[in-house]
């Protein structure tokens, strides 16, 4: 065709991918363990990002111990908010309305309070990976490299807990079959918790390596949480292979879509998807039937 | 018959779901290393009995002593930890995890975990069937086979007293033979276990003792053979 380098295209597309997986992965870590939708997903990446902006301007620290930070000032206040406001919706017999609307109001509030806080401006951070690589005629800065590896670490590190450690049977145990898995001695509030903090730092991991790209600002979690919930109803809800296959198929399609008609069409191509596969395939592609 | 020590005690125990009491003064005694029979039929209240004790509904009136200690007032977790394992009726394995998985998540107790390989290697004893699916989703096993997993994964947690509610439920006759078979077998290593049947006949022949339930109360309890043959009990509770 006229010009395109599919290889740049793919790579491109396969960067983007690599971050929408990441924040579909901690929605679909907190549905298939919790059964509840955090719609603030988007305001603990926001977090992510002002942490790791106010580390390294403020702090000046590292770039490594930035990230780190932002990490664990998100881990933190993800188990707070678990703790003073989800376990009590958690524990009703109706608890998926309270939830969501729960989720909702605190991303409204999350978002107002880093207005009020922080200002509306654009905090811009220099790229924390430097250099810019060419392979074969495909252009890759080195930010852009950090993050497919930083996705591929996070993915296994996720992968090792749920398969390997003891927390990790207890996740899935409860995920499968909270009252059995009570029965076994396990502390579902606890794991409640744990897992509500794990996964807003995976989205907190996505702003730290999506931030120099872009920007910080009050809003800035709004587009990777709406591309994440297209992303976990197209791989399949509360699957973890789902959410990094469908992220990065979504970036790829996003990326050929917008180099054949323009980048306006971004997120027409993003919700048109969504929109087809709940029309074909409702479950996602890789989400089993819900009885 | 024997005179082994108590184990566990229930005295007078009141309880039910929502303010809707179904529990009405429940007594019962295990003894360490019996087999004991809870029989009834359905809706007695035998699976709120175990619920009851294994600490996820919480007794309105009486106590729970086990060993001496009075269980009020604990969690599940912790009386798991103290050895008092709820086998559920149904089965409730977890479906999407390997059968491993499944027998690693039943030692999740700390005491338990540390001795993980161990008991293991017993449980795989107890259950060859187990060991040569163990890589298989739990999901995909027959309904014995299930049963056999949850009793396992029961015995993962290392426990003195074992209640299995209703493994009979739904399996063919050589089937109930083999569950039946092993509940001798877990005594004989030192178990107490509380077998809650609908199929009365069945675990009439392995039980030393049984509790006769009916509308939340127990109407009778004594030997198993003395309830086997009474003409009235038969006919009238256990539908023999
Ligand atoms: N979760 C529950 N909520 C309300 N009522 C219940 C619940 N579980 C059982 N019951 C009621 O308690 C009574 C005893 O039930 P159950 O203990 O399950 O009897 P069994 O195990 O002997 O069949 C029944 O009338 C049943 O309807
Ligand atoms: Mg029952």
């Amino acid at each position: 065709m006229h010009g395109f380098n599919i290889a740049q295209l793919l790579v491109d597309g396969i960067v983007a991918g690599s971050m929408y997986a990441l924040m579909a992965s901690g929605i679909s870590l907190i549905w298939g363990t919790m059964r509840m939708l955090n719609f603030a997903h988007g305001e603990f990446y926001m977090i992510g990002g002002y942490t790791l902006f106010f580390a390294l301007v403020a702090l000046k620290v590292h770039p490594v111990i930035a990230v780190g930070l932002g990490l664990l000032a998100t881990f933190m206040l993800g188990v707070v908010v678990e703790r003073l406001i989800m376990r009590w919706l958690l524990l009703r017999a109706e608890w998926e309305m309270p939830t969501l609307v729960a989720t909702l109001g605190l991303s409204v509030f999350m978002q107002n309070f880093a207005l009020r806080t922080f200002g509306a401006g654009d905090l811009g951070l220099p790229y924390v990976v430097p250099g810019v690589f060419r392979i074969a005629g495909v252009v890759l800065p080195g930010q852009r490299i950090a993050i497919v590896l930083v996705a591929i670490v996070a993915f296994a590190v996720v992968w090792s807990i749920l398969r390997y450690t003891k927390f990790g049977v207890a996740i899935r145990a409860t995920s499968q079959d909270r009252d059995t898995a009570v029965l076994m001695g396990i502390d579902f509030p606890k794991v409640y918790m744990l897992t509500f903090g794990i996964s807003v730092a995976l989205a907190a991991l996505a702003a730290t390596m999506l931030a120099p790209i872009y920007s910080v600002n009050p809003w800035m979690g709004q587009r990777p949480m709406l591309k994440a919930f297209i992303v976990v109803v197209f791989g399949g809800l509360g699957s973890l292979e789902g959410a990094i296959l469908g992220g990065v198929v979504l970036g790829i399609i996003e990326s050929v879509g917008v180099a054949v008609v323009s980048s306006e069409w971004q997120d027409v191509i993003a919700f048109a998807i969504l929109i087809l596969v709940l029309w074909v395939r409702p479950q996602g592609l890789f989400g089993a039937k819900e009885s | 018959m024997e005179n082994h020590a108590a184990l566990l005690e229930l005295t007078g125990i009141e309880a039910g779901y929502a303010g809707v009491q179904v529990l009405w003064g429940v007594d019962l005694e295990l003894r360490e290393r019996e087999i004991v029979a809870l029989l009834g039929a359905n809706g007695a209240g035998k699976t709120t009995v175990l619920r009851t004790i294994s600490g996820i509904v919480k007794p309105w009136h009486g106590d729970i002593v086990l060993q001496k200690q009075n269980l009020d007032g604990l969690s599940p977790r912790e009386i798991v930890s103290r050895g008092v394992i709820h086998v559920p009726e149904g089965r409730h394995v977890f479906p999407r995890m390997s059968v491993v998985d499944n027998l690693r998540a039943g030692a999740y107790t700390e005491r338990a975990w540390s001795h993980q390989r161990e008991t293991l290697e017993e449980v795989y004893g107890l259950f060859p069937r187990l060991y040569e699916r163990r890589s298989q989703l739990a999901g995909t096993l027959s309904g014995g086979e299930q049963q056999m997993l949850a009793i396992g994964r029961g015995l993962m947690a290392r426990p003195k007293c074992l209640m299995i509610d209703e493994p009979s439920l739904g399996l063919a006759p050589k089937l109930v033979d083999a569950v039946l078979d092993l509940v001798i077998q877990i005594r004989d290593l030192g178990c107490t276990v509380l077998l809650v049947e609908q199929n009365a006949q069945r675990a009439l022949e392995v039980a030393e003792r049984a509790y006769v339930m009916e509308h939340g109360r127990i109407l009778f309890a004594g030997a198993s053979a003395a309830v086997a043959g009474d003409p009235a009990i038969r006919q009238a509770y256990l539908g023999l």
